[in-house]
């Protein structure tokens, strides 16, 4: 409200001193917190109002880098770290696969660390969606949001509504991660419900003929066993599940939904030797600074674009003018169209995650060798 | 309808009781002569096998409403029966412990073909589909007829190498002549009756249940000169065919695979108990040289989509990165994080030269990020 106050040049705004300083940094907006409607009067008939006036760097204690759980103290999963890695990098959607204890969840939880900081706008964005559902923030959120809705959470809850409509786990998600963790057990309701959405990065509640538009641009991290039992593929071969079983349980996960999840990891369960002899992993911040390489490239790239920031977001032109540019190597993709059958979004997708990689690696161009690595993270062994 | 097939039929599937009771149903029919002898006086309906017997109908099937069933679809056309003492009846199942008085089958007549088995686990892998593509390839282009059991995985490739051949192939179910297991492979049922045959000792209206498939894989035996087991695992269907098939005296053959690999565990084992171990056609062919000529076939790397070039001159033009990567990689699956520590090499750096390696088909990925040699 603050912001529509600035829009409409209004001078000054009185705010409920709880959460005055949520609307502190429209600076060019005299924010006045009070306590009730008397204080209000009272302040206006004061001859000099500007001693009311919140001085918003003396208020709120400086912003602090959220420390949190770190990417070191993962022990191997070196090519998830690897996926997620180029994963953040480009807001890519990614299914992580894997056994039981494998790890999914921690390393899930650990990708905010690694993702930039947002720039005051993205804060802006996040708080007045958060301060819709939960009033009791008293300052700008900082941190990127990890959203991580149980699976038997309800319509309204995941993707917004309810009687007075309010963001859904998705919203909040917004600018952050929506991690579904044990995707096979949600619904596929609400996996459809999620479809729209992802693919406009908005979502629209009709209630009582108002339309209400929420944001929801996230970045999608998915967990799922590969199996009902959950250790197909492992190599102690405890699987009790019958081929059919295995083939029923994918062909339940939605098929569309996966379309769109452009990078897909094996998460293995750590061996015990591994677990005592791994070495301590690379720091989370570390991994933010190659990161850094690559946004800054997408940023300078999509500088011009209003729909577009990161890679994952290419619209078709912009891919089909880099296959014009002779950016990407043709005679490649070809052969693994061919060989793997991949619908048109799906080669998209190769072509977008192969684009992050470039950028990680520096290179202005998409080589072989980058889009081969994409490949590797779309063509997973699921089963036969 | 022939008359002796109705009065078999009419034993089994409307009397069906106690041995006595079918003497006495004998005896009521006055003794015609015909199938009913034959059934009895060749030692009685114990020699005969009885699982048919023995098989319920669908839930709630009364067992005079199977006879009904069976009668409406015979008329109707639906399926065909032959009978043992009949015309048509497969010579090879005459002389078995336990043959099926009477088998329902959809297609062409069985006449006398040359009869080959290729039996194998429904769990196969990339190595026994392609084993499996070339001997059924090979022998179909030889003029030779492929059973198989219309399952899953081994099964329904080397009854779609037979069609594409253009050869004859028959396939023996567990279940009814009307209910077609598994649901999946409907379309290639479809393509066997254009040119071969779907037969099952089983009523209409039976279920495919567990216990039927180990009883049909004598049928499968009975009907070939010879089983080829492609992949098994130490205890699977497969296995049990080819000890039933050494049992019934026919040629056993196995092909040997990875030692480390556990789908080759039952071939390895029939090979040490006998079966001859098959690496190409003549090996088979050879066995029955006695009706056909040992035909110089070439063994093709065909399956799985390589254009150009077999696997040796790929080997040739990796560069040495990729070599190295490549020669560190074995039979037995090894991890990505155990090549990574074998290589030398992060294991980022992998990521992409695997990638390339698997579609050129120089290696295969499994599950869990594991990687193996293909050739």
């Amino acid at each position: 409200m603050a912001e529509k106050a600035e829009e409409l040049r209004k001078e000054y705004f009185f705010v409920p001193r709880g959460i005055a300083n949520q609307a502190g940094p429209f600076n060019r907006v005299n924010i006045i917190p009070c306590s009730s409607l008397k204080g209000i009067t009272d302040i206006i008939e004061d001859d000099d109002i500007g001693k009311h006036v919140l001085d918003y760097k003396k208020s709120v204690k400086p912003g602090k880098t959220p420390t949190g759980p770190d990417f070191a103290e993962v022990k191997g999963q070196y090519k998830a770290k690897r996926a997620l890695e180029i994963a953040a990098a480009g807001m890519h959607n990614i299914l992580l696969i894997g056994p039981p204890g494998s790890g999914k969840t921690m390393l899930a939880g650990r990708v905010i660390s690694i993702m930039p900081d947002m720039d005051l706008r993205q804060k802006i964005e996040v708080t007045k969606i958060h301060s819709l559902c939960n009033v009791s923030i008293e300052e700008l959120v900082c941190k990127r949001p990890f959203i991580n809705p149980h699976h038997t959470v309800s319509r309204a809850g995941f993707i917004g509504g309810g009687a007075n409509p309010r963001p859904g786990a998705i919203s909040m998600a917004h600018r952050g991660i929506l991690f579904l963790d044990e995707f096979s057990q949600f619904s596929s309701e609400l996996i459809e419900d999620l479809r729209q959405p992802m693919e406009n990065r908005e979502v629209v509640i009709t209630r009582n003929q108002l339309s209400y538009s929420f944001p929801c641009s996230f970045m999608l991290i998915a967990a799922t066993n590969p199996c009902k039992c959950g250790f197909w593929g492992d190599s102690s071969n405890t699987c009790r599940c019958s081929e059919r079983e295995v083939k029923r349980f994918w062909n339940n996960l939605s098929g569309p939904i996966l379309d769109r999840i452009d990078m897909r990891v094996f998460v293995n369960r750590l061996s015990e030797s591994d677990y005592i002899n791994s070495p301590r992993g690379e720091s989370s911040l570390d991994i933010k600074k190659r990161i850094g390489l690559a946004l800054a490239v997408q940023k300078r790239r999509y500088i011009n674009s209003k729909t577009t920031k990161y890679n994952s977001e290419t619209g078709q032109e912009i891919i089909n003018r880099w296959i014009k540019d002779k950016k990407v190597p043709g005679e490649i993709i070809c052969r693994i169209g061919k060989k793997y059958r991949l619908s048109a979004r799906g080669l998209s997708g190769i072509i977008k995650v192969a684009r992050t990689i470039a950028d990680i690696d520096g290179s202005p161009e998409i080589k072989d060798g980058h889009i081969m690595e994409s490949v590797s993270y779309r063509a997973v062994k699921i089963y036969e | 309808m022939n008359k002796e097939l109705k009065e078999l039929l009419y034993i089994l599937y409307y009397i069906k009781k106690s041995p006595s009771e079918y003497i006495s149903a004998y005896r009521k029919m006055g003794g015609s002569t015909g199938a009913a002898n034959e059934f009895f006086l060749k030692g009685g309906c114990k020699k005969y096998s009885q699982p048919c017997l023995s098989t319920v109908g669908p839930a709630g099937t009364k067992e005079d409403k199977q006879y009904d069933d069976i009668m409406r679809g015979l008329e109707k056309g639906s399926f065909k029966a032959v009978y043992i003492g009949g015309r048509n009846y497969p010579s090879g199942l005459e002389n078995i412990y336990l043959p099926p008085p009477v088998i329902f089958f959809s297609g062409r007549n069985m006449t006398d073909t040359f009869n080959i088995a290729i039996v194998g686990s429904r769990k196969c892998t990339k190595y026994g589909v392609e084993a499996a593509s070339y001997i059924s390839r090979s022998l179909s282009a030889a003029g030779i007829t492929i059973i198989s059991g219309l399952a899953l995985g081994i099964d329904s490739i080397a009854h779609r190498e037979a069609i594409k051949e253009k050869g004859g192939s028959i396939a023996v179910l567990g279940s009814g002549p009307d209910m077609i297991y598994p649901p999946e492979n409907i379309g290639l049922y479809d393509d066997i009756l254009d040119n071969g045959t779907v037969i099952t000792e089983f009523p209409p209206g039976t279920p495919p249940l567990r216990k039927n498939f180990p009883v049909r894989n004598r049928i499968i035996s009975g009907i070939s000169r010879g089983v080829i087991i492609i992949e098994a695992g130490r205890r699977s269907g497969a296995m049990i065919t080819g000890e039933i098939a050494l049992s019934q005296n026919r040629e056993v053959f196995a092909v040997p695979g990875s030692i480390f690999s556990d789908s080759s565990k039952g071939c390895h084992r029939l090979i040490k108990s006998g079966a001859k171990l098959v690496e190409c056609i003549d090996d088979i062919l050879e066995e029955f040289q006695y009706i056909f000529r040992a035909q110089n076939t070439k063994k093709s790397t065909g399956g799985g989509g390589a254009d150009a070039g077999t696997i040796k001159d790929k080997k040739d033009i990796l560069d040495p990165g990729n070599a190295r990567i490549y020669n560190n990689i074995g039979y037995r699956a090894i991890s990505i994080d155990a090549l990574s520590m074998k290589c030398g090499m992060p294991v980022k750096d992998l990521i992409n030269t695997l990638a390339f390696l698997e579609m050129e088909e120089l290696i295969s990925e499994g599950p869990s990020n594991h990687y193996s040699r293909c050739d």
